[in-house]
């Protein structure tokens, strides 16, 4: 992002307009807000943007000597991210003020979402999306084991399809809310949609799609391979689409790949919860069913650490930096990550001495992998870049 | 942001209806206790959140909608009561009639994560009362 003026910058003569530039396109809802040193919001003309939705400008009054603060709010076209941030300008010729009055008046300047910056709100945000997270990898996971699974007992198929309900309803339950509380927080920021949302953002259209899919997949889904393979694929697909893949240059690259880790995922946590729900009172299936989880798990494993590492280098190649909450976020999801392998290691090697008492392991391994959804929750709302 | 409003609506009977299905197929596991609370609770909850929601979002029809979520709380109590004996429909019905004039009255002050709220406590309520049957 480029800031005319110049954040931190010392202007002699009162500068008519404030303007940002993008590096790719933003809603046209947006906010910019010009205060004074006595933080009174100095009266400027409604704010424009242009055609091609990348750069955004505000005619200011004539402005009197001192320090001003520019507070924007916006929110990016492609994935529905909102990003917020302030700079200080100097306007005038008296210097030595300026110094002082950017810690004091008004608190120092920040950029992007960061941790250290959220409200209750946003707290909760992160709850509803750990939420939508574990309905979504779970429920994709538990229809793909479908197809192996409905060769077992009645019984069995008919437990599983009633927790494939249970599923379905974490990820509606979570997608709703995470998109109401989203949307709230939106326009706590003064931002106002227009009556044709959401089909006038991207975000807002695959929030729609997502949203009826999942309710059209009440009464698909477990019936017939092809509809699932269907609905999986365009589910997965709007999730990349409307995340960080679509943000950056390589959108050809990042969103194939990031649709493969969310799969590669669903396959190994969606086995890994049939394994601990059935473990008591299906042992036998779930012990025939856990050489051929583990086989699958390990290629999805494989699967992950690849994608994962070539969408991380794309979205963030100074990430072994840790120079944001996003790298250092995900520098303890690959702890978790590396620790839930130690455990797969060792439980394989249980599978392999035909040793029964697997029980607490797995479901240590349950647990890690709820961790690393909430996790996950977490890195999709903060921002990659520093 | 209106379209959203109404396939949430549409989410919360869709919830229902399942949770109904799943409830008449074990009705004879129900007895008269729980029957009442399935009644009472799967009215209750329904009459509140579709109340709020529908004032949330169309405000405009206060009076239309008092007495639209009213019905449905109604109907909602007469059928999942049904599933028991009368006694327990009359239960439904009261605990309808109460909710469907009381969601209203929340919506007029809610706000979206209000909405939001209700629609976890849908969920969540049908959830437990087909996980009672069970336990």
């Amino acid at each position: 992002m480029e800031q005319s003026p110049q954040p931190n910058s010392h202007n002699e003569t009162a500068p008519s307009e404030v303007i940002l530039k993008f590096n790719s396109e933003v809603e046209e809802n947006f906010t910019i807000k010009v205060y004074d040193e006595n933080y009174q919001e100095v009266g400027s003309h409604s704010p424009q943007i242009t055609d091609d939705n990348k750069e955004i400008s505000v005619q200011l009054p004539s402005l009197a000597d001192g320090i001003y603060k520019i507070e924007y709010y916006f929110i990016s076209s492609n994935d529905g991210h909102a990003l917020q941030g302030d700079f200080f300008i100097l306007v005038g010729t008296d210097t030595d003020s300026y110094v002082s009055a950017e810690g004091n008046a008004f608190g120092s300047s920040n950029s992007n979402n960061e941790l250290s910056n959220m409200n209750v709100l946003e707290i909760i945000i992160f709850a509803l999306k750990a939420m939508y997270y574990i309905g979504f990898v779970l429920l994709i996971g538990w229809i793909i084991w479908w197809q192996t699974v409905q060769h077992y007992s009645n019984d069995l198929r008919r437990k599983f399809v009633l927790w494939g309900l249970v599923f379905q309803m974490l990820h509606l339950v979570g997608l709703i809310s995470m998109i109401l509380i989203q949307v709230d927080i939106f326009t706590s920021k003064g931002l106002f949609f227009t009556p044709n949302f959401p089909f006038d953002t991207n975000f807002g259209s695959f929030w729609l799609v997502s949203l009826v899919l999942s309710l059209i997949g009440f009464l698909c889904l477990f019936k017939n391979r092809w509809i699932d393979i269907l609905w999986i694929t365009i589910l997965v697909l709007c999730k990349s689409l409307n995340g960080h893949a679509s943000t950056f240059d390589f959108t050809l690259i990042t969103v194939p790949f990031n649709s493969l880790h969310l799969i590669a995922a669903a396959i190994w946590a969606g086995g890994l919860a049939f394994i601990v729900l059935f473990w008591k009172k299906q042992k036998l299936y779930v012990m025939s069913f856990l050489p051929t989880f583990s086989t699958y798990a390990l290629i999805s494993f494989i699967l992950m650490a690849v994608s994962g590492s070539i969408v991380t280098l794309i979205y963030s190649p100074d990430f072994f930096l840790l120079s944001n909450d996003w790298s250092r976020i995900l520098l303890v999801k690959i702890l978790v990550v590396a620790i839930v392998i130690l455990f797969a290691a060792f439980i394989r090697k249980k599978i392999k001495d035909s040793n029964q008492s697997l029980g607490k392991w797995l479901v240590l391994d349950f647990s890690l992998m709820i961790i690393i959804l909430i996790i996950v929750s977490i890195l999709t709302y903060l921002s990659p870049t520093p | 942001m209106k379209l959203f409003i109404i396939l949430i609506l549409l989410s919360y009977f869709l919830v229902c209806a399942v949770s109904y299905l799943f409830l008449r197929k074990i009705k004879y596991q129900i007895s008269y206790h729980l029957g009442m609370n399935v009644a009472m609770t799967s009215s209750g909850i329904m009459g509140i959140a579709v109340g709020t929601l529908l004032v949330y979002g169309f405000p405009g029809h206060y009076t239309l909608i008092t007495i639209v979520s009213t019905v449905i709380a109604v109907l909602i109590g007469v059928i999942y009561g049904a599933l028991v004996d009368y006694q327990t429909l009359l239960s439904g019905v009261s605990s309808g009639i109460m909710s469907g004039l009381m969601g209203p009255m929340i919506g007029m002050a809610a706000d979206l994560p209000l909405v939001a709220f209700c629609t976890i406590l849908v969920y969540a309520s049908f959830a437990l009362l087909c996980f009672s049957v069970r336990s």
